[in-house]
């Protein structure tokens, strides 16, 4: 059986440990990598660039990405992954500050599964990490296409 | 003379024939005795004609029946008869016995007649010749004298008016035709226009107009350059109109032409004017647009980047309390929760601030709005989200007003809002909207029997951030009522309050 694998990107140090804090204490307790820019992500996903030649990692089960990045922005991330046939599938819910709505609609034009506003307080913070751990790693059936 | 018995035969018939002659003659005739020039005989249309019997007529002179004025021109009548056996007068008055005027012709012979010289008069009514000639004349008078007055008033009036016939020359010109020629009507009258120096390309247009116009018999409309006698070229517009005869030929066209040149430049002036509006509209609403975009930017970067210290500043004071509440004492704790709580009101702040800068800048869209339903689905909500509250909604029906459906709902939300979180104190809590007269204005209000507050302090009510009460008393950023008047201004319409301590607030509002 595969570990249960979470995949973090984030570009910001606070909100990576706050995180990070805020699924612990919901005893989430799935391994966690953390990607801190686009271009770091997508070579972890493809086995490229500094991930290249190691063994091949995991996928994820679930990804929770950032829309601010540096380098490669979150939704060309997005983008590239629902392009490759093997991270087509894998769950991925946009966390971010931005309520613009025109972010919320891309990120859905682009194949996200979900959408959810880091908010300030941090008790409701980790409400939603809880409610997306219940849901994305607990209920939710994934696929991995060979 | 020859006795012959055919020459009697003859004679005799000839004489009857003569006799027929005289009795049955639709002119007058009269014999007169040469001698004496008195009157020998007359025929019965002269009878009937002058309607006196024969007596009258025998043994007078012609001046005594009225054909001659008197004798002396009776006498000079026979002058001439003398001389050349023939005289006539073409128009002679004579009066019947009843007054009646006639005009005669009359024309006198001499012959002779058993040896003896005889007068023969023959008298013609002329009367409707004449009066008809008369009435011709005078018709002909009429139409010279209108002939006339129609040629002043075209002199006196400042367009050119002119006609031309089939070969396009000139008939008539007005003065101001004249004028532009520098000629006189007579230099004008029987010369084709082309003749009269033109330039060629005006020429053919004129001409090609004046054609159509003949041929086919429709008017025909035009605008040329045209160069008057200085030499200097203006802008006249022109009309020619057919004159069709009964056969519907045309004979003759008549134009008028104007100058128009002033009118042309103050034409161009304003289609210049328009263009430079116009370019300057465009310039403006491009401005508009990229400021409005720059805000935008700014709003976008604000949403982003100021609440992720936020956060960081709650998360980790939050985590210090959770994870390390034992290294710090009750003073450290107190300091931390407020730390946690200032950063949260930060963020109402924020969220507040984009939401009211984004009201300014988003577009109205009119239509017609019920505000009553607006306030009942309001009042429900708030009910709805604190159900062991009880208050009092006395709502107003049908008032329907014209404006933007959403911002009008943000409005009442705050006003409703404020009216519901100030009366949280009161156990029986009443909250009333409608509207109102106020002279000429219609007033809609939103009433509430809460906490009121001083009127002194009013003119802070609507200021960025300002409050009347602490946060402690009632919670709150001070944003709403800020947020309300810029929606009413935007209605074009205009806000008050009014309140006294403990005994409730209204807030009047027009649109």
């Amino acid at each position: 059986m595969e570990t249960k694998l979470i995949l973090l990107v984030e570009d910001n140090a606070d909100d990576e440990l706050l995180m990070l804090r805020a699924l612990k204490k919901n005893h989430i307790l799935n391994r966690v990598v953390v990607a801190r820019d686009g271009v770091e992500a997508l070579d972890y996903l493809f086995s490229t660039g500094i991930y290249e030649g190691k063994d091949a990692e995991p996928l994820p089960q679930l990804i929770l990405l950032d829309l601010k990045l540096p380098k490669l922005n979150g939704l060309e991330v997005l983008k590239r992954m629902r392009a490759d046939q093997r991270t087509k599938y894998i769950p991925v819910v946009v966390l971010t500050s931005s309520t613009e709505e025109q972010d919320i609609i891309s990120s859905y034009d682009l194949g996200a599964n979900g959408f959810v506003q880091k908010p300030v307080d941090f008790n409701e913070f980790v409400e939603a990490a809880h409610q997306l751990g219940v849901y994305w790693l607990g209920v939710n059936r994934a696929v991995y296409p060979k | 003379m020859n006795n012959s018995p055919d020459s009697i035969e003859d004679l005799r018939i000839s004489e009857i024939r003569y006799r027929r002659l005289f009795e049955s003659a639709r002119d007058g005739i009269l014999i007169l005795d040469f001698e004496t020039r008195k009157i020998t005989d007359v025929n019965p249309y002269t009878l009937e004609f002058l309607g006196y019997p024969r007596e009258y007529f025998l043994g007078k002179e012609l001046w005594e029946i009225g054909l001659l004025k008197d004798e002396e021109e009776s006498a000079a009548a026979f002058r001439e008869l003398q001389e050349n056996h023939y005289v006539r007068y073409e128009d002679l008055p004579l009066e019947n016995r009843n007054g009646e005027k006639w005009e005669v012709e009359v024309v006198s012979n001499v012959y002779t007649e058993n040896n003896r010289q005889v007068i023969q008069c023959n008298i013609r009514d002329i009367t409707s010749r004449f009066k008809a000639e008369e009435k011709l004349e005078r018709l002909n008078r009429e139409i010279e004298r209108q002939a006339v007055a129609f040629k002043t008033l075209l002199s006196s009036i400042s367009d050119m008016t002119f006609t031309f016939d089939r070969e396009l020359r000139f008939r008539y010109a007005n003065q101001s035709v004249e004028v532009l020629y520098g000629k006189k009507l007579e230099e004008l009258i029987g010369k084709n226009f082309a003749d009269l120096t033109y330039p060629e390309d005006l020429t053919a247009k004129i001409r090609q107009n004046l054609q159509q116009v003949f041929e086919t018999g429709e008017s025909v409309k035009g605008e040329t350059l045209f160069p008057d006698t200085t030499g200097e070229i203006g802008f006249y517009e022109y009309i020619f109109n057919p004159v069709v005869s009964a056969d519907g030929t045309v004979e003759i066209v008549v134009g008028s032409a104007r100058e128009i040149t002033e009118r042309k430049r103050t034409e161009e002036t304003i289609r210049k004017l328009n263009e430079t509006l116009e370019l300057r509209v465009a310039e403006r609403t491009a401005e508009l647009k990229a400021a409005n975009k720059e805000l935008e930017a700014f709003s976008y970067s604000v949403s982003h980047d100021l609440r992720a210290p936020l956060r960081a500043i709650d998360g980790f004071s939050r985590a210090l309390l959770e994870d390390h509440a034992e290294q710090l004492d009750e003073t450290g704790q107190n300091y931390l929760s407020r730390v946690c709580a200032a950063s949260t009101h930060m963020a109402q702040l924020i969220e507040d601030l984009l939401n009211l800068s984004r009201l300014s800048r988003s577009e109205m869209r009119p239509a017609s709005v019920n505000m009553s339903n607006l306030v009942r689905e309001i009042a429900e909500m708030m009910q709805e989200g604190e159900p062991e509250r009880t208050v009092k909604f006395t709502i107003e029906d049908d008032v329907i007003v014209m404006g933007d459906e959403r911002l009008l709902r943000i409005a009442l939300q705050n006003l409703l809002g404020n009216a519901w979180k100030f009366t949280s104190k009161r156990v029986q809590a009443e909250i009333v909207f409608g509207q109102l007269q106020n002279g000429e204005k219609t007033e809609y209000f939103v009433r509430d029997n809460g906490a009121g507050f001083d009127m002194a302090y009013a003119d802070k009510l609507f200021g960025v951030f300002q409050r009347l009460h602490t946060v402690k008393e009632f919670d709150g950023t001070g944003i709403g009522l800020v947020t309300v008047q810029r929606i009413i201004h935007r209605h074009g319409g205009f806000i008050r309050a009014e309140s006294k301590v403990g005994e409730g607030a209204a807030f009047y509002f027009t649109l």
